[in-house]
């Protein structure tokens, strides 16, 4: 006989599940417990070269409030069925809202969604997992706080505690998002409410402003993991600056990655330039403008001449570099000259200012991206190819130029085996750079999604052999990744595991974590 | 603090929004394929804003005048005059205001990839999401590739689109996955197409296949499934004997049909399932129509280089 579910949580009778089915009812009501396939299809897309049946889930629970999910957690311990949380489900490129596993149940907050706090004197906010950025834009706007949000480039409708806990980037000074978190409220596998830092203490007004609170600091364990269910989180926001400029520097060969990396490096540690720089290949920019198809056809990556026609034809450089300055009109004179100064020197650099770059789509939506504002203009990247399919490959490196040309040049062979194309940035942080590279393909052509499932395994396997780790992986890769790290790690991973959920009901195979 | 200090009010995109309002979405949404059936009141095409609009729009056009129980004569279309990507809020207010509505949805990839998380935040019902490509090199497997997740066979647009692109000779792979098996009083053979042989896999009887110029045992390669010796050949009907299943429930002989491109087809293929008037479905859980023609068509236009995804979507 046919199931009534489209999949079943592994190890679990259809029996059992019709119980735990019949138990969150109960708890939620029935149109907040979701089963049939209509209702769950809209879970299951991934942009990954796995079938989607690998990632299918049983069903998805939406849930409003934490006394609800500590109720969940209840039934999942009973009845052994694993959850997989997401907050606004919009990890495109990393599995997007489909669990890790065929047959977990998917848990979302995207109701969750409230404000619950905003300050500006103290310039931090509080909300639930299923408030987006969009919302708190809007928010600090119609209350007119003068903060701003620092945000990855699905902006509007994505949301921070989802791309916090996955420690997402954003492109303002702010844009280390995991180092600008203060203070969560965690429900964990036994039911139990967890505020870390300054938020267990009774009475304390401090929850949001000191993140260490007394003994070990426990919020790191709670991001890229499965050991709890962020119910609420805190974060700072930025004071809006009197003055902001925008810029992009423009450079003509690939080589020129050495120059432009000893170049920042120092204007960064020092502070001269606030936020995390991104320096974008032709091929990442050039999805704003154009299509592949307008320039190449059939198979291999696609070759030099084109990328050189593409960047004349739309006026990019092979690296295009966006930064910003911040702070009062006399503070960005005078580091300005600094800047200007540094990437004048060789004669290489093509510097471009706000007023020079205005009508040029690339650079507004990366000026955007850096005050905090809405756009979701990178998703044009799927536009390049077609076809559906994408993941982001992100080894970290030194903030060396040297370090940054291996790196770039170990991608493009293997990218070239494989018949794809390298489409790639890097962002500068303090001091390492997330290598930030999108593995393009067209999910329809068997061969191509072969193709890209053997690329990405070897980008994982040769980059980890050279000691570059990945810092964020897709569900499909992530045991692999989890490897890398070596044995010791993983243990400990497994130990806290153990201790903190020890059914495994919470989103078991999230960072190769069981 | 105050926890209930802010409930959403202008926020985007979430399901809350809607609940914010009093609006029992699923409820909502369950009803419409009841009512569906025999009347495309409730049936909208999203265009959007894309090149290939217009051929998929002609398509579906073509496919709801020969709906007999239709009231009128065109499908109401929505144009999107700028791109998810520059005016998302333009698709919100549109999802929010819609009660009851089948959306037929055409639009690029990117915009795609937004228009699923906005379906999924308005605890929307996905009934089909389809890929739909052509190539112009000569890397692909087929130059014009299509590939389905549909919640189940009911929803199921390749049979219909396999009829009618191999009229035109078309080189074409459709594949479809559906997440559940519904149980339709229907064999295999009655689903079969004029000049295709099917066939069922033996370790996995809910996977059938046809194909036209191609054996099976190269099919597993080409679109992307585990080469297999253990097809089961379904026996194959004659051309002769096709003419009485070759008929959408509008009483339209297929065979009439012609097409300027592989686009105008998808949209008729895909707008005629949403309306209810394939009625050749047959239950599996996955399928695939895949055609190499022995011929070429001098005068068909394969569009190469065009790539889409639809939708139908309940809401």
């Amino acid at each position: 006989m046919a199931s009534q579910y489209i999949a079943l949580p592994k190890g679990v009778s259809e029996k059992n599940f019709n119980a735990a089915i019949r138990d969150f009812r109960k708890v939620l009501g029935d149109t907040s417990v979701l089963t049939s396939a209509e209702q769950l299809a809209p879970y299951i897309k991934t942009m990954m070269p796995v079938p989607d049946g690998d990632h299918t889930p049983s069903a998805a629970l939406l849930a409003t409030t934490v006394e609800q999910i500590q109720k969940i957690v209840a039934i999942c311990n009973q009845y052994k069925v694993p959850v997989w949380m997401i907050s606004t489900g919009k990890n495109l490129g990393y599995g997007s809202a489909a669990p890790a596993e065929r047959g977990q149940v998917v848990l979302d907050l995207k109701r969750m969604n409230r404000i619950l706090e905003v300050d500006k004197d103290l310039a931090f906010a509080l909300v639930e997992p299923g408030a987006t950025y969009q919302q708190l834009y809007d928010y600090i706007k119609e209350h007119k706080l003068g903060l701003w949000l620092s945000m990855p480039a699905p902006s509007a409708i994505a949301g921070p505690v989802g791309n916090t806990l996955d420690r997402g980037v954003g492109y303002t000074p702010y844009g280390e998002h995991f180092l600008f978190a203060c203070g969560m409220e965690v429900v964990l596998a036994n039911g139990e409410v967890l505020r870390t830092g300054m938020g267990s203490m009774p009475n304390s007004n401090t929850w949001q402003v000191f993140k260490w609170g007394y003994g070990p600091y426990l919020d790191g364990i709670f991001t890229q993991s499965n050991y709890g269910i962020v119910t609420k989180f805190g974060f700072w926001l930025m004071p809006e600056p009197p003055a902001f400029k925008p810029f992009v520097i423009q450079y003509q060969h690939e080589e020129d990655i050495v120059e432009i990396v000893e170049t920042i490096r120092p204007l960064r540690i020092s502070g001269v330039i606030p936020n995390a720089v991104v320096i974008a290949h032709a091929l990442y920019e050039a999805p704003v403008k154009a299509k592949r198809s307008d320039y190449v056809s059939g198979p291999g990556s696609i070759p030099d001449e084109a990328v050189y026609r593409i960047m004349k034809d739309h006026k990019l450089g092979i690296w295009n570099v966006y930064a910003a300055l911040y702070g009062t009109q006399e503070q960005i004179d005078v580091n300005w000259k600094i800047v200007t100064q540094a990437f004048g020197e060789s004669g290489k650099a093509k510097i471009l200012t706000e007023q020079e770059a205005a009508d040029d789509p690339a650079f507004a939506y990366r000026a955007k991206l850096m005050r905090g504002e809405m756009t979701l203009t990178e998703f044009s990247l799927y536009n390049w190819r077609g076809g559906g399919g994408s993941m982001w490959f992100a080894p970290v490196s030194q903030a060396r130029g040297s370090e940054t040309l291996k790196q770039m040049a170990l991608t493009k062979q293997i990218f070239a085996k494989y018949g794809l194309d390298y489409s790639g940035e890097f962002i500068v942080g303090m001091r390492d750079m997330h290598h930030i590279v999108d593995v393009l393909y067209d999910k329809t052509d068997p061969e191509q999604t072969k193709a890209a499932y053997q690329c990405f395994d070897e980008l994982l396997t040769e980059f980890s052999a050279r000691g570059y780790g990945t810092y964020r992986v897709n569900t499909a890769f992530m045991d692999k990744v989890a490897e890398t790290y070596g044995p010791v790690q993983r243990k400990v991973h497994k130990t806290l595991k153990k201790a903190l959920d020890p059914n495994g009901i919470i989103a078991p195979g999230k960072s190769g974590i069981r | 603090m105050d926890e209930k200090r802010r409930i959403l009010i202008k926020g985007m995109v979430t399901g809350g929004t809607l609940l914010a309002f009093g609006i029992p979405t699923i409820a909502q949404a369950a009803s419409i394929s009841q009512t569906l059936s025999g009347s495309t009141r409730n049936c909208q095409l999203l265009l959007g804003n894309t090149p290939i609009d217009e051929a998929f729009a002609k398509g579906a056009q073509a496919a709801c005048s020969r709906y007999i129980n239709y009231h009128h004569s065109t499908l109401p279309a929505f144009p999107l005059e700028d791109a998810l990507l520059t005016n998302p809020l333009r698709i919100v207010d549109l999802l929010m205001q819609s009660r009851n509505m089948r959306w037929i949805a055409v639009m690029d990839y990117a915009s795609a990839a937004i228009f699923t998380e906005l379906v999924r935040n308005f605890e929307g019902r996905l009934l089909s999401l389809g890929s739909h490509m052509s190539s112009s090199g000569d890397d692909a497997s087929f130059p014009t590739r299509h590939v389905w997740t549909s919640a189940s066979p009911l929803y199921s647009s390749g049979r219909l689109l396999a009829s009618l692109l191999s009229q035109n000779q078309h080189d074409f792979s459709i594949v479809e996955n559906f997440l559940e098996q519904t149980a339709i009083d229907r064999a295999m053979k009655d689903s079969s197409l004029a000049g295709f042989s099917s066939y069922w896999l033996a370790e996995q009887p809910a996977t059938h296949l046809h194909c036209a110029g191609v054996s099976p045992l190269e099919v597993g390669q080409l679109i992307g499934w585990k080469t297999s010796e253990n097809w089961k050949s379904v026996s194959s009907r004659s051309d002769e004997s096709s003419n009485d299943r070759d008929k959408t429930t509008a009483g339209a002989t297929i065979k009439q049909l012609r097409f300027d491109n592989w686009i105008e087809a998808t949209g008729y293929a895909v707008v005629a399932t949403a309306l209810g008037m394939e009625t050749h479905q047959e239950s599996c859980s996955s399928r695939a129509f895949v055609h190499r023609s022995s011929q070429r068509n001098p005068d068909h236009r394969e569009l190469p280089g065009n790539h889409f995804v639809s939708f139908v979507i309940d809401v």
